[in-house]
């Protein structure tokens, strides 16, 4: 049914699935008068194969309960209101189910009823509630349409006259199509999380890369770099002979800075830069680190940044702590124990005599994951004065897992 | 007034000129911004510890920052127990590849917006860090200068050279156990600080608290 009331205005409204509302304003001077019109749309709705009641009137409440209420084509004519509405049931008021019951105990049985009551008494006894039942009935009730907006859609598309085989002119292309789409986006208050890039080659088929940004963000330069660094560590892999990016909308981001807040860096320009580093030392090698809740030793996992600017917090003076410095991986080390601590150790970096160990400390865990661990690790001091952790493992093997720096 | 609300807030701390030694338990006191500052030092002479206090001053501040760590030694755990909100850092794990080290840390300083970016080369041999040419370095000064940055490098010996504002080497003193043996815990390592760069004359001594919970 919005498809034939789209045939007819661009002010849609849709109270609910069942229902379309549409403004005729400008319509009599192409079809004709309201009966004209009226024909129209019956026409072009049965060619549809659209079923459905047509009201036509002044205001939209009246047009509604009309069309809701009375089978077929229903024109009702500016001033024939309330006839036309005099035998609907007042239980098709949009009205409170306690007020319905009021009005039934005084004997109102219908629309005609409640606007044959004085207005003066409808309002001393149920107020400006009361008030507009019966305008309502009377068919005054002004109210404007809510118009409905066809979902926007960000689509560019280009083909070319000849294949394109370099990643360059493409993005010359890819440009442009973001300029547009991200200038409908700012129009429609709109940002872009995801992108999807769709491109035919040649000779044939057909290959879609996505992009999906962690911040909505609609700055034409920051998608493109984007696009540029997702089509680098991926290549379409042929000459392209059409491509089509398509953005999915999202609601803007909104921040509000502070003039004591520390700077922090523009997301634009973070995520291009995340992305930077993913391609250069590997996408799951760039992060903000999360220690997992386990006791297995080095438990972390990375997760994508995302900062934010924050107030300060307030920095309590602090004891300067010993930081762990792993060996990734582990290193494979010959220790020599007498009287079961260790008394030499030597590895490809670490090697000298064991000045004082204290250990072993016996861990082990998750048992029933693939993560399962069991060790016992010792703390040793070297000649050199580095401290170092040690552990041996079930099968007897020593290694160093790192120094205390 | 205007002219003092419009500066940027957080490159107050360039105006302190006089940095010594002492500055370095007094958070970033002695890393200037816009500027390179070094850490050396050889295996357990608080370098890291150092670096983590730094972190966590920077992260508490309210500040972003970025731990460039050529061979994959940070410790995230160590790093939380020195204070450092890890929600604000970038880690860049690069493999024990030197090469990618550096490049990160040139992407990270264009890209602009960190307070302080760590980059961590302990790990990397002299043959591998000594072909760097020193152009690169001076590249790296350039692209942190005039900002609000602090780069500090850790490393085993001088690599940024010449480019470097600071140098602090850092040397072990003593390793203090404690508990029963043979179930000990470090319970605190003592270090020496000298500024190299400027040069001074005085030693200033640090000491950090052991990373196990006692027994």
């Amino acid at each position: 049914m919005a498809e034939l009331a789209g045939q007819f205005s661009p002010l849609i409204e849709k109270p609910d699935a069942e229902m379309v509302v549409f403004s005729l304003a400008g319509l009599s001077r192409m079809f004709g008068d309201w009966r004209q019109i009226a024909s129209e749309i019956s026409r072009r709705g049965a060619d549809m194969g659209i079923v459905a009641n047509l009201a036509i009137a002044r205001d939209k409440t009246t047009a509604m309960l009309a069309a809701r209420h009375l089978r077929g084509v229903t024109i009702i004519p500016p001033g024939r209101e309330a006839a036309s509405l005099s035998e609907i049931s007042i239980e098709d008021l949009p009205a409170e189910p306690e007020m319905l019951a009021t009005l039934r105990r005084w004997g109102i049985r219908t629309l005609g009823n409640l606007g044959a009551l004085p207005e003066i008494g409808v309002r001393e006894r149920l107020g400006e509630a009361g008030c507009r039942l019966r305008r309502i009935a009377l068919g005054q009730e002004e109210d404007w349409l809510r118009l409905s907006r066809p979902p926007e859609e960000y689509t560019a598309r280009e083909e070319f006259d000849y294949p394109v085989e370099l990643l360059e002119p493409l993005l010359f292309v890819i440009a442009a199509q973001l300029r547009d789409l991200t200038a409908k986006l700012q129009r429609n208050g709109q940002a872009v999380r995801r992108i999807a890039i769709a491109a035919t080659l040649d000779p044939s088929g057909e290959t879609v890369r996505s992009v999906e940004l962690p911040l909505s963000m609609r700055d034409p330069q920051a998608l493109l770099k984007q696009i540029q660094l997702c089509l680098e560590a991926k290549p379409l892999g042929a000459p392209v002979t059409a491509i089509q990016v398509a953005l999915d909308p999202a609601d803007p981001r909104v921040v509000q800075g502070g003039l004591f807040q520390p700077t922090a860096p523009e997301p634009e320009k973070l995520q291009t830069l995340l992305t930077r580093l993913g391609a250069l030392a590997g996408p799951d090698r760039v992060g903000s680190p999360v220690i997992l809740d386990s006791h297995r030793p080095d438990a972390f996992r990375l997760r994508p940044c995302a900062f934010e600017s924050a107030n300060p917090s307030p920095v309590a003076s602090r004891s300067l702590r010993l930081a762990f410095r792993y060996f990734r991986p582990p290193l494979p080390a010959r220790v020599k124990v007498e009287n079961s601590v260790p008394r030499r150790i030597a590895s490809e970096r670490v090697s000298g005599a064991v000045l004082h160990a204290a250990g072993p400390w016996r861990t082990s865990g998750e048992w029933w994951a693939d993560t399962s661990w069991m060790r016992d690790e010792w703390d040793v001091a070297l000649e050199s004065q580095a401290a170092y952790r040690i552990y041996l493992t079930p099968s007897q093997e020593w290694f160093v897992e790192g120094s205390y720096d | 007034m205007a002219a003092a609300l419009v500066h940027p807030l957080c490159s107050l701390s360039t105006r302190a000129q006089r940095i010594d030694c002492l500055d370095l338990t007094r958070g970033l006191g002695a890393t200037p911004r816009g500027a390179i500052t070094e850490l050396l030092g050889q295996e357990s002479t608080g370098r890291t510890a150092l670096a983590q206090s730094y972190l966590a001053t920077a992260t508490l501040g309210g500040e972003i920052a970025a731990w460039v760590d050529c061979g994959d030694a940070f410790d995230p755990v160590s790093a939380a127990k020195a204070g450092a909100d890890l929600g604000k850092m970038l880690w860049v794990r690069c493999g024990h590849r030197l090469e990618i080290a550096l490049k990160a840390v040139d992407m990270i300083l264009h890209s602009g917006g960190f307070g302080l970016v760590i980059l961590d080369v302990c790990g990397a041999t002299d043959a591998a860090l000594r072909p760097v040419p020193l152009s690169y370095w001076y590249r790296i000064r350039r692209a942190v200068e005039g900002t609000p940055s602090i780069l500090l490098v850790l490393s085993r010996q001088s690599v940024a050279r010449a480019c470097a504002t600071r140098q602090f080497v850092l040397d072990q003193a003593k390793l203090e156990w404690r508990g029963l043996a043979p179930f000990q815990t470090i319970a605190r390592r003592k270090f020496q600080a000298i500024s190299r760069k400027p040069m001074s004359a005085g030693v200033v001594a640090l000491e950090a608290l052991g990373d196990r919970e006692e027994v």
